[in-house]
């Protein structure tokens, strides 16, 4: 098999233990409004972290495109608008 | 379930945007039209699906980019603990399925009725549950096709197009004012991590935990429900 190949079967079978864990754990984590909130707050902040993680390796460039993309998408939450107005403020910087 | 399809369709058109991109994105990363469909039934978590193309286009470990991937997936702990009792009204066969059919979308609209005094119920959950895996697989293909023609996207930014999905992933997970500080605190810390010269994994990850140890530590109603 191929690393991809790896790597979706890997990810289906780990990702369906964590529904079937969270599905398991319900009584318990309402249980424990702490944990609870750690684990729905997270997705949010790995989501932050990535993004800027990406403009700290892009630089100048994939700051400003990152701002404009994101003028776009808090109004309208676009996706296809959003990802259009973003690779083309970067395409549009970096061939000037 | 037939209605669950029927109130899923308009959440269906949003996933579809997500698969004809994801599909362009996976297509630029070397994957299949059969590999993009395959992974969506059987991962059928959109946005960790994003991270991993990403992660795996940036030439990551295979470890690092499945830890990454499933890090995104914790978030199904709490959303499958939050819609266990619908869940656990099913037969025990449905039940398997209800809960690997639940995601972000279909979750959201059951819990939504529910508190409106509805009575859906699992089969509820399942019916716009596929009808977000159909337009995701549908939409995908496309996106493969489209992603592996004799093009090369990289002139047309496409590196940032994974950046781009992830600020509207990031405008969808916005629950309003609380997040303010948890997410305040996870771009301090990945910045600096990353500054410091590790690995972006590593940079990544501590930024998400941080935030979400800040978060865990604010006072708020303990339901996502109320999301």
């Amino acid at each position: 098999m191929t690393e991809i190949q790896n790597l979706i079967v890997a990810l289906a079978i780990s990702t369906f233990a964590i529904r079937l864990a969270g599905y398991a754990l319900g009584d318990v984590m309402n249980r424990v409004p702490v944990l609870w909130r750690a684990l729905s707050v997270f997705p949010g902040c790995l989501v932050v972290s990535l993004i800027c993680v990406a403009i700290a390796e892009g630089g100048r460039d994939a700051m400003i495109a990152a701002i404009a993309a994101a003028t776009v998408a808090i109004p309208s939450r676009n996706l296809v608008l959003t990802m259009v107005v973003g690779m083309g403020v970067m395409a549009w910087l970096q061939t000037h | 379930m037939w209605f669950g399809i029927l109130k899923g369709s308009p959440l269906a058109i949003g996933v579809g945007a997500y698969g004809l991109a994801f599909g362009v994105l996976a297509a630029q990363a070397g994957f299949s039209d059969v590999e993009v469909v395959l992974m969506g039934i059987f991962v059928f978590a959109g946005s960790s699906q994003i991270v991993a193309v990403e992660r795996l286009a940036a030439d990551a470990g295979f470890m690092v980019v499945l830890v990454t991937a499933l890090a995104l997936n914790l978030r199904y702990l709490p959303i499958l603990a939050s819609i266990s009792p619908v869940i656990k009204s099913a037969p025990k066969g449905s039940r398997l399925l209800a809960i690997h059919l639940t995601a972000d979308e279909n979750w959201a609209l059951t819990l939504a009725y529910r508190s409106k005094g509805g009575t859906v119920g699992w089969r509820f959950l399942i019916g716009a549950g596929l009808i977000i895996m159909f337009a995701w697989s549908v939409a995908s293909t496309f996106g493969v096709w489209l992603g592996s023609g004799d093009f090369d996207l990289d002139r047309y930014g496409i590196g940032f197009a994974f950046t781009a999905a992830f600020i509207v992933l990031a405008r969808g997970l916005w629950r309003g004012g609380t997040d303010l500080i948890p997410w305040t605190v996870a771009a301090i810390v990945a910045i600096g991590v990353f500054l410091l010269g590790l690995n972006t994994a590593v940079a990544i990850l501590s930024g998400g935990i941080s935030g979400s140890i800040v978060g865990a530590m604010m006072p708020r109603p303990a339901s996502v429900a109320a999301q």
